[in-house]
Parts: C-alpha cells; sequence; structure tokens
C-alpha cells in the first residue's frame, strides 16, 4: 500500500512539475508588424524575433483571397534570432503570414500572424 | 489540445504516428537485450525468443528512425511531399541534432543486435548499445538546454528505466500465458524487486529534469503542450497502480500456485500495455504539435 501511496505523490508532483515545460522550447518572441496589427501604410517589411538561432525554411503571405504575395529573403536560410522579408507593394487588406523552420536545438517550429492594411 | 491535434495536417499525423513507432521498437529492442542481461530467472528456453525480439525490433526502430529524415524535411517545406525529397532540406535535417540522434541510434541498435550472439562479448556490446540507444534521446530538444550534461544524464537514465521496464513484459507474458507458476513467480518477484528501484530511478530522473527545465515555476496552464503532459502523467500513474498491484498481489499468487494468478497476470500486463502504447501516443503527440 506504501508503493501505491508513494506512486500516486509522485505522479501528482510529476503533474504540477509538467507545468511551463513549454518553455524550454525556441519561442517567437515577437512579430513585425504585431500580430492583429491595423496598418495605415503598407509594411516595408515582416519579421519575427525568436529566442534562439532559427533557419526560417518556409515563408508565405496570403490575402483575404488566399493569393500569396511573393516575399524577399536575405538571411539565406541561416539560423537568426531576427528573420526579415520584404513585401511588394501590399494593397489594402488583411494578410497572414505561415512560416516553418527549424531550431537550433532541433525543434520544428510553426507559426502564423495576420495584420491589416488599410486606406 | 484536442483542437492542436484536430487542426494538425497530414504530415503531422504522419511524423506523431512514425515517431510513436519509433519509441516502441527502440525502447522493445533495448528493452529485451536489459531483460535477457539482467534478469536472472529468464528461463534458457526464453532468452533464445528474446534475443530474437531485441534484433527484430533493433531493425524495425533503424528504419522507421530513418524514416523520420524525410518526414522532417516533408514538414519544414510545408508538409509537401516534394519536400520530403528536396536535397538541401535534407541535408538541413541530417546536419541537425535530428540527425546526429538518428546516427548514434543506428550505432546503439546494431550493437544491441549482438544480443543475439549468446557470447560475453556480445553481451557486453549489447549492454553499450542500449547505452548509445537512451543516449541518443538526450541529444537533442530539451536536453540540449544547460547543464546539458546534467539533463543528458537524466534522460538516458529515465529512457534505461523504461526500456527495462517494458522489455520484461516480454518474458512476464509469455510465462504468465504457459503458466509454470513457479518460473513466471520467480521472475515475477525478481523483476518486482529491480523494478521498484527502477521505478524510483525513472520518477527520480523525470522530475528533476522537469524542475530542471521549469526552474521551480510549477504552476498549472492551459497550454496544450501542459495539458499533453497531464495526461501523460495520469496515464502513467495507472501504470504505476498495475505495477504496484502485480507486485504486492499477484506474484505473491503466482508464487503460491493460486489457479487464476496466471491468467490475472497476463490481464493485468495486457492492461500495462495498452497504457503504455497510450503514453507513447501521448508523448508523441507532445514533442510534434504543441512547441510553441
Amino acid at each position: 500500500m506504501t508503493y501505491l501511496i508513494r506512486a500516486a505523490l509522485g505522479a501528482l508532483l510529476a503533474v504540477g512539475a509538467a507545468s511551463q515545460a513549454a518553455l524550454a522550447h525556441a519561442e517567437k518572441e515577437g512579430t513585425r508588424p504585431a500580430d492583429g496589427a491595423v496598418l495605415t501604410a503598407p509594411p516595408e517589411t515582416l519579421g519575427m524575433n525568436f529566442d534562439m538561432p532559427m533557419r526560417v525554411t518556409l515563408i508565405a503571405l496570403t490575402d483575404q483571397d488566399g493569393n500569396e504575395h511573393a516575399l524577399t529573403r536575405h538571411d539565406g536560410m541561416q539560423p537568426v534570432t531576427a528573420f526579415d522579408a520584404v513585401p511588394p507593394a501590399l494593397p489594402s487588406g488583411i494578410y497572414t503570414v505561415e512560416w516553418r523552420g527549424l531550431a537550433d536545438d532541433g525543434h520544428p517550429m510553426q507559426g502564423r500572424f495576420s495584420f491589416e492594411v488599410t486606406d | 489540445m484536442l483542437e492542436t491535434l484536430a487542426s494538425a495536417d497530414g504530415i503531422t499525423w504522419l511524423s506523431i504516428c512514425v515517431k510513436a513507432l519509433v519509441y516502441a521498437s527502440t525502447l522493445l529492442a533495448a528493452g529485451a537485450a536489459l531483460a535477457v542481461l539482467f534478469l536472472k530467472q529468464i528461463p534458457e528456453a526464453e532468452q533464445r525468443p528474446l534475443r530474437k525480439t531485441a534484433g527484430v525490433m533493433a531493425i524495425a526502430a533503424a528504419v522507421l528512425s530513418l524514416l523520420r529524415l524525410p518526414i522532417r524535411a516533408s514538414f519544414l517545406m510545408g508538409g509537401t511531399w516534394a519536400g520530403a525529397m528536396e536535397p538541401m532540406m535534407m541535408n538541413m535535417v541530417i546536419q541537425s541534432p535530428l540527425g546526429f540522434a538518428i546516427v548514434l541510434r543506428l550505432i546503439g541498435l546494431a550493437l544491441v543486435c549482438t544480443i543475439m550472439i549468446p557470447t560475453r562479448s556480445g553481451q557486453i556490446a549489447a549492454a553499450f548499445g542500449t547505452l548509445l540507444v537512451a543516449a541518443s534521446f538526450a541529444m537533442r530538444g530539451h536536453a540540449l538546454e544547460e547543464p546539458r550534461l546534467a539533463l543528458g544524464l537524466l534522460i538516458t537514465a529515465h529512457i534505461l528505466g523504461l526500456a527495462f521496464w517494458i522489455g520484461a513484459f516480454i518474458p512476464l507474458h509469455r510465462l504468465s500465458a504457459q503458466y509454470v507458476p513457479k518460473t513466471a513467480g520467480a521472475l515475477a518477484e525478481e523483476f518486482g524487486r529491480k523494478a521498484l528501484w527502477v521505478v524510483a530511478g525513472l520518477m527520480f530522473a523525470g522530475l528533476v529534469t522537469l524542475a530542471i527545465l521549469t526552474a521551480g515555476r510549477l504552476t498549472l496552464s492551459g497550454h496544450a503542450y501542459n495539458q499533453f503532459f497531464a495526461v501523460k502523467l495520469a496515464l502513467f500513474s495507472g501504470v504505476l497502480g498495475l505495477a504496484a498491484w502485480n507486485k504486492l498481489r499477484l506474484t505473491p499468487a503466482l508464487l503460491q500456485g493460486a489457479p487464476e494468478a496466471g491468467a490475472q497476470m497476463c490481464f493485468s500486463l495486457k492492461l500495462e500495455a495498452v497504457l503504455l502504447v497510450i503514453i507513447l501516443l501521448a508523448t508523441a503527440s507532445l514533442t510534434t504539435v504543441s512547441a510553441p
């Protein structure tokens, strides 16, 4: 019985300890523009900051109709903590940036953020 | 948590399934070898199928581990099949911690196969192989955080403990099914005695690893990662409960030759195995879809 009690206590402790374990992963610290931002002028660059070097392997910008807009990037798919890409001149609309990458610790990452350009 | 899984694409689901199969086959290969090496009550006739299991599972684990490379490349290219064959992406994945971990695991699995050679040198090589296999899980992700050496050792110990536990299921189940009470009881008694230390070590390694990674910040949140972990540990407490039942009730019954003890032990082991499979699936999901 003591064994059972010890086991249950251990499991409970471990459940508590499991919290925020995700902190150990690479994290996206911020985007440019910020997620949900409403801009009065098209952004000159789109960017992301990471807390550990990241190879951004894929980045795509699409508008509300699903049309893709080509981005120009100069990182050469090398590990960076600050990633920037230059969009074409964007008309008014709602845009979504989707990306995938490989963090230095080997974790594959993905994410998305959106912004709106108004007249 | 369910929302995260529901939004996963096809390549992510494939990745979860292959990763879970890698875990299962690798743990079975290393575990079967560890059972041969450390459970002295396994009769000679049972050692042969156990050695064969180690070899077959090692080959399966090697093939499945290699399959993870194109799947990872495909994910990085947006989940397309063309991405899986993209040489530049494959090269990037091979040079990443995943590539290094797989190379180390392949060497370890090759050494584990030497358990099929029933000589002292074969056993020493297999023991070293299980160590490399376990260490391969410490070559990426969380284990690369500081203090790296401590985390690496803890994760290696955690995997070795889990492998020993899983490996012991095979002869225990076979002997219980055949119902040779004295033999099955003696093995269950030996396993129960050794597993007590293994479980303590496994939990100690898991808790210290979590304490280091969370830096003592112990709060539950609704993050999918934490929810996966809570599910995983709730299931693990179920496995511990069954293990305690086996040790405290079924093992003495087997030793006393109780008529139903063999069938009950078989049922309990099957239930433990089902819970462990779900734990492996939860772990594969946890490490695939819920990184922030």
